[in-house]
């Protein structure tokens, strides 16, 4: 019992995690992140899509009410030393209605990643903080009979921005319906090869150790995109 | 006869021999390397989690890593800490009192199975 505890790390878990909880109690800065009402009024509005818009129903997700607060949350996040903020807008698994739900929830993402980068870079801190947002695959080229598009593994999209790369690019090209890689094919582990190396770590040379005591590199095949880098 | 089934059957086992060697190997080389591998171990840590463990501190003001994933993608995509273990598991808090995004029963229950691990800080909502 007590070895496997001990190897699950259960032990060390708890004690960083008491150590950490005492940390964020009692410096109250991890509480006032999460707080939007102490963000400056003009800031919030940057990331608030303006009434009018809503009315027209051209944004919607049910991410009640202001999914693109998520975004402004992520950057008071990452201002007080969170080093990484994963956040989620939902609805696009669209295996029926692509389209009509695709119109609504494509522009609050736009809307919201440009407020961020906006934002990032008005603060001076987008060559330190890199952004990427994507979904896990593509969608199937071919219309299903409820105007879905199902799970396309073999091609998927991703957009990056900040941590220092050269943004305004498009890398990597498909067929017209988006079904097969065409041209300079990018592999996920490609992005996180990229992502470690804005932050100074080489992946494929940085071992971390499994509970045994075994070693394993941080990505098994992937590369900086050299374009970005 | 016996001599026609004989070679019959050794056609059959060289030509198994260059699928393995060939098409089969191949197939394995190619084959992307996935977190199920060191399924054994826990699986791969996401990426804050391996931050978390390679320049987090236990003195940080904030957790290194933080997750506000909601919905479907709490449930299916959110970050586990894998053959890390707990100690290096992303800080997730509860936000549905900012973003109201309640679950539905099937992701209810897929949130349940997936452990202790893959709840918000309020528990399964």
């Amino acid at each position: 019992m007590r070895r496997r505890v001990d190897t699950s790390e259960m032990m060390d878990a708890m004690d960083r995690f008491h150590q950490q909880a005492a940390s964020i109690l009692t410096s109250g800065r991890f509480a006032d992140a999460l707080d939007l009402s102490k963000e400056d009024p003009q800031v919030v509005v940057q990331y608030t899509i303006p009434a009018a818009k809503m009315a027209q129903g051209r944004f919607a997700t049910s991410d009640e009410p202001v999914a693109t607060h998520k975004f402004l949350l992520a950057r008071r996040l990452v201002e007080i030393g969170v080093r990484c903020v994963s956040i989620s807008i939902s609805d696009f698994d669209t295996h029926q209605g692509n389209f009509s739900r695709c119109r609504q929830i494509v522009p609050i993402v736009d809307f919201g990643l440009r407020a961020l980068i906006d934002d990032l870079d008005q603060r001076g801190m987008l060559d330190d903080v890199s952004a990427v947002a994507w979904g896990e695959f593509g969608r199937t080229p071919k219309i299903n009979s409820k105007a879905g598009r199902d799970h396309w593994p073999r091609v998927g999209m991703a957009i990056m921005a900040g941590g220092g790369i050269r943004a305004g690019q498009v890398i990597g090209s498909t067929d017209r319906l988006a079904g097969t890689v065409m041209s300079r094919p990018v592999h996920y582990q490609d992005v996180f090869a990229t992502l470690y190396d804005n932050l100074g770590i080489n992946a494929r040379d940085t071992p971390i150790t499994d509970p045994t005591g075994r070693p394993h590199y941080l990505l098994v095949r992937g590369e900086p995109l050299r374009e970005l880098v | 006869m016996k001599q026609q089934i004989a070679s019959e059957q050794n056609r059959r086992m060289i030509l198994a021999l260059v699928y393995q060697v060939l098409i089969a190997g191949r197939k394995r080389l190619e084959r992307p390397i996935r977190t199920a591998e060191l399924a054994s171990i826990g699986g791969r840590p996401a990426m804050g989690c391996v931050l978390t463990k390679l320049v987090g501190s236990r003195q940080d003001l904030a957790p290194s890593f933080v997750d506000l994933m909601q919905g479907r993608p709490l449930v299916r995509n959110s970050a586990r800490p894998g053959f890390l273990g707990p100690t290096y598991q992303p800080f997730r808090p509860d936000m549905s009192d900012i973003f109201s995004r309640p679950l539905e029963e099937g992701m209810k229950k897929e949130l349940v199975a997936g452990g202790a691990g893959h709840a918000t800080s309020r528990g399964y909502q």
